[in-house]
């Protein structure tokens, strides 16, 4: 019994949004921004699915762990309010 | 010169004088040791991402000046020592920076927000503030 090899191999291309929308800026003060690449938990969405291009993932980790310090973005939402 | 802003969050239980009184006197530390403030923008009360000691919500206010290398120690020690300031988070913006350059670029916000700003925050300004915020934002980018 040949073993299935389908892999379902159409890739949609990911393209950084950053270098895509030069008007979007990646700043720690800008939590609405970071949001999107955060979960919903609040993790930061890796590269591999987000698809941005190192330079800017470097960026936004930065931006998004400065954003957590000063309580603009949490750190988990595991916190019962 | 080098040019930083510092993010700081202060107490939500702080009365309008009291308010008025912190900003007085952190930007009277940067003029003291040598340094030029070039903007502060005060975003108002804002809800918190999480709880700081105990409070669900916070006054952010961003203050932006050039300085001599050391004075981001003098600051933070301040800010550290004050009850009132919760958080504080400064960041270098630029190495060799020109303060009368930067207060061109900037100076015309600061002398119109100041004053639209001083009878809102922060008693129920939050709507008002949060809109002048963004605008200054954008200014900013």
């Amino acid at each position: 019994m040949a073993y299935n090899r389908t892999r379902r191999t159409y890739h949609r291309r990911k393209i950084c949004k950053f270098c895509a929308d030069s008007t979007l800026k990646i700043d720690y003060k800008d939590p609405k921004t970071l949001r999107m690449f955060t979960t919903e938990r609040g993790k930061i969405i890796p590269r591999r699915i987000s698809g941005n291009c190192a330079k800017h993932q470097r960026m936004l980790t930065l931006a998004i762990k400065r954003a957590r310090i000063m309580a603009l973005l949490p750190f988990t939402t595991s916190v019962v309010r | 010169m080098r040019f930083y802003e510092t993010l700081y969050l202060l107490s939500p239980e702080l009365s309008h004088d009291d308010y008025k009184a912190v900003l007085e006197k952190f930007n009277g530390i940067i003029e003291k040791n040598g340094g030029v403030v070039i903007r502060v923008d005060e975003w108002g009360k804002k809800d918190l991402a999480y709880r700081v000691r105990k409070f669900d919500k916070g006054f952010y206010v961003l203050l932006q000046f050039c300085g001599p290398p050391g004075i981001t120690a003098l600051l933070e020690r301040d800010l550290r020592l004050d009850d009132r300031v919760m958080k504080y988070q400064t960041i270098k913006l630029k190495d060799k920076a020109d303060p009368e350059q930067l207060k061109k670029e900037f100076g015309t916000q600061e002398e119109v927000e100041s004053e639209e700003q001083k009878d809102e925050t922060p008693e129920g300004a939050s709507e008002i503030a949060e809109e002048s915020v963004e605008e200054a934002e954008h200014g900013v980018q």
